[in-house]
């Protein structure tokens, strides 16, 4: 064999070696590191703060968007957050509980799903006096230390809601509003919606709030309360749900009702079937959507601002946006292009 | 001589390579070991903080009862069990979070945080309980369970976690001890290889001089030496081999080639002897013939001399002469057959034979003697004119009535001196002239016609050791010029 094949193949070889031996090395240490935890974000780095994110299991505005909206936040900010979401009969209690593990579990922040309630006002301070920054969801509650609220201004929801009602009834009918409510009257807030339709009907004397219907949680329950609507009152001629599983389960009440042509419905958010029937046209005239992934955003943003520049503005307002038959097209390409960058 | 580089010796050489194949089975156990190592780390990693979540769970529960115990018995032993285990519990929590990686280590954050607020509230429940004061203790006993609780929860997380992603984490390992093997095996291979080339390396650097060697020793036995010399491009002790043998072989056939030469020359030698002896015969016939041309000489030159005596006593004085110059002629003849003379005593000797013609025929034939030449004294052989003169007057005139003329010319031109002898007898073809010069030495037995011409000839080109230094012109009646180049010689 040629003297300089043979080293040609010990060269080939050896390098072949040290590419097994790398490679050998590589995968044993990935197994290594596979125990570990993965990291709270790409970058690996420790995080400098800890804020635990106390939510309603029930509320549809923490789903996948406003976390979406907590971890972009998290990452920029580089704050660990606990997501922990309480539900049941007794949420008030739910809350304090959650409310003293953080206080005792010594976290810098905490964004609570708050409701206007003393016991609720009074630990809100004691958080803030331990020094544990609080921010308000839900609820506004300026009498407390809070950093700050974030969240949709209700008001504004019953002025876009009461709009799209009289566009969709021509501003002759009375309207009826089905609101979720899982708790007892905890909310302000929910007085603020009433305010806002009402104030929007102001400009159409033809058309008045008739009927308030409070739901619990489930889609039952909606469809039961609307079946009831058109059953006992046959002059309403709009409804208005305030979340998204409402929504759909009074468009069952109407499509199998044949009651379509009769009663305008505007919904609540942009679920993919919400969407679905807007698209298709007079099923659900309209729908009123709130960025939730801005609340998950903005909640953290306020809580790092507070925590380096000690002001912040303490009430954020997210953006609010009505969907029908001619802006249907444009929201759905919009919600396709921000869903295949987040991929 | 050849020195060799110390760091190729041979021992050197097997040393690096011995070294690299235990270097390559070192890298295959070190390699083992660390996969192992991981493996190892890997396994225990698994289990490590459920085994240290348990201690913690373990460790606040034991710790709960003591407090319990305390409270309600307000027992030392128990107060003692309790400031035991809460100590250990602290020791155990110590450094259990640095930093917040990931979820986990926020929620070990967390247990960390609420044993410190458990052992606070339960510190103050214990001197609350001292105090007597049951509403205080009792309201920190309450925070201290729920606290307890969280931990708890945190605990069960924890672990659950730990569950889901060591069920996971199995799996992967599974499959990535699957990848693992097939790569050791593969290296395994891949070292059986290095081993394997490293071997022929070695045994291929020893075996090829060797081999080489071995070839051309065969070769020389064979007795061929024109080998090419054997390269070896190591600068081991193979290399002082490889040099020592090719020197020993170019010896050898430098030896060869001077015997070979010694033997040439000798073949020269013996060459030029046998043409010496060769030299003499043609002599010897060249005698044998002149004695027979000249019948006996030495009778006649003593007749001669009696004639001397008799014309003498008579007072015939031109018979006199003529008898003193035929002595003269046949003295010559006698006493130059043996050695050699000057052109001189050439010249002379054919005067005196001029004479004796001139007695005999008058002036019917007359010489010409044209000598230009200052090289009279040279050496040339005896008897080099005559045979030519008296074969002008044979051949050439003697036949015609009229007689003719012998024209003898002796000019020098350079370094030769150039004698013509030319008569304006018969003549002869240019054919005829051919064949008198051009037959071999060993017809002279069968001819005798050119006889002296040839003689001459050969005499000439043995004496000077040259060829052409004879021509003959000629043409069919208009008689013969014989051309004889002399080159001088220095003595």
């Amino acid at each position: 064999m040629n003297k300089r094949i043979t080293f040609m193949t010990i060269l080939i070889l050896s390098m072949i070696l040290l590419f097994l031996l790398g490679m050998g090395l590589y995968l044993s240490n990935s197994i290594a590191e596979a125990t570990k935890g993965e990291y709270l974000w790409e970058s690996m780095l420790p995080a400098d703060y800890h804020v635990m994110a106390i939510l309603d299991k029930s509320n549809q505005t923490y789903d996948l968007s406003f976390k979406e909206g907590l971890k972009q936040s998290s990452e920029d900010y580089k704050i660990a957050v606990e997501i922990i979401m309480f539900e049941g009969e007794n949420v008030e209690d739910e809350v304090l509980n959650i409310m003293d593990l953080a206080i005792y579990a010594k976290v810098d922040g905490v964004i609570v799903h708050a409701f206007d309630n003393p016991r609720i006002i009074n630990k809100i301070d004691e958080l803030m006096h331990l020094g544990i920054a609080v921010i308000t969801l839900n609820e506004d509650l300026p009498q407390t230390d809070r950093v700050s609220y974030v969240g949709v201004n209700r008001y504004k929801i019953g002025l876009e809601a009461g709009g799209a009602l009289a566009k969709a009834t021509d501003g002759v009918g009375k309207i009826a509003v089905i609101e979720q409510q899982n708790y007892q009257k905890l909310s302000n807030q929910q007085d603020l919606l009433l305010l806002g339709i009402t104030d929007a009907l102001r400009d159409y004397p033809g058309l008045s709030l008739e009927l308030v219907r409070y739901t619990k949680q489930g889609l039952l329950n909606a469809e039961i309360l609307a079946t009831e609507i058109a059953r006992d009152y046959p002059e309403i001629n709009g409804i208005f749900c305030t979340n998204a599983e409402n929504t759909l389960g009074v468009v069952q009440v109407l499509v199998d009702n044949n009651l379509v042509s009769r009663i305008a419905l505007v919904g609540y958010g942009d679920d993919d079937e919400i969407l679905g029937y807007i698209e298709r046209g007079k099923i659900i005239e309209s729908s009123v959507v709130t960025d939730y992934k801005d609340i998950g955003k903005e909640a953290l943003k306020v809580f790092y601002e507070y925590k380096t520049n000690s002001y912040v503005p303490s009430y954020i307002n997210t953006a609010l946006q009505v969907i029908d038959e001619e802006n249907i097209a444009a929201y759905m390409t919009e919600k396709s292009e921000a869903y295949d960058k987040n991929q | 001589m050849t020195k060799i580089n110390k760091f190729s010796s041979i021992r050197n050489n097997m040393i690096v390579y011995t070294l690299s194949i235990i270097f390559l089975m070192t890298v295959l156990s070190i390699y083992s070991l660390t996969i192992m190592e991981r493996y190892q780390g890997q396994i225990e990693a698994m289990f490590e903080k459920h085994i240290y979540l348990s201690q913690v769970g373990s460790l606040m529960t034991e710790l709960d009862e003591n407090l319990l115990g305390f409270l309600s018995s307000k027992s030392s032993t128990r107060l003692n069990d309790y400031i035991i285990n809460s100590e250990k519990l602290e020791l155990l929590v110590d450094d259990a979070y640095e930093m917040t990686y990931n979820a986990e280590d926020m929620m070990m954050k967390n247990i960390v945080n609420l044993i410190d607020a458990y052992v606070i509230e339960a510190d103050k429940a214990i001197a609350y309980k001292r105090q007597r004061n049951v509403i205080k203790y009792y309201e920190h006993y309450q925070k201290s369970f729920k606290i307890k609780g969280f931990i708890a929860d945190y605990i069960d997380q924890l672990n659950n976690r730990q569950l889901n992603r060591n069920s996971v984490t199995y799996t992967q390992l599974v499959r990535q001890i699957m990848i693992l093997q097939n790569i050791t095996y593969m290296i395994v291979i891949v070292l059986i290889g290095l081993s394997l080339m490293i071997v022929y390396l070695i045994t291929s650097r020893m075996v090829k001089p060797f081999s080489h060697l071995s070839h051309a020793a065969e070769e020389i036995a064979l007795g061929n030496f024109d080998t090419e010399d054997i390269i070896v491009e190591s600068e081991d002790e193979f290399l002082l081999l490889a040099t020592a043998f090719n020197h020993m072989k170019n010896s050898i056939k430098s030896y060869i080639g001077e015997i070979k030469k010694n033997a040439e020359t000798e073949a020269q030698l013996k060459d030029e002897q046998l043409k010496n002896i060769k030299m003499e015969h043609l002599l010897d016939n060249a005698k044998l013939y002149a004695l027979q041309s000249q019948i006996n000489p030495h009778f006649l030159f003593n007749t001669i001399n009696a004639g001397v005596q008799m014309s003498i006593m008579e007072r015939a004085t031109k018979t006199s002469q003529f008898f003193q110059t035929m002595a003269s002629l046949f003295r010559y003849n006698i006493q130059k057959m043996d050695s050699s003379c000057t052109l001189k005593e050439e010249i002379e000797n054919i005067k005196d034979y001029y004479e004796l013609l001139k007695v005999r025929f008058g002036d019917r034939i007359r010489f010409q003697f044209n000598i230009n030449s200052e090289a009279l004294d040279m050496k040339v052989p005896p008897l080099i004119l005559q045979p030519l003169v008296e074969n002008a007057y044979v051949h050439g005139l003697s036949g015609l009535e009229e007689g003719g003329i012998i024209t003898i010319n002796v000019v020098d031109e350079w370094d030769v001196t150039f004698i013509t002898v030319k008569d304006t007898g018969k003549g002869m073809t240019a054919h005829v002239a051919d064949q008198i010069l051009n037959k071999s030495r060993d017809d002279y037995e069968h001819t005798k016609f050119g006889i002296g011409i040839r003689n001459v000839r050969d005499r000439l080109e043995l004496f000077f050791h040259q060829s052409d230094l004879f021509k003959i012109e000629c043409e069919k009646g208009s008689g013969v010029k014989i051309i004889m180049k002399i080159p001088h010689i220095k003595e």
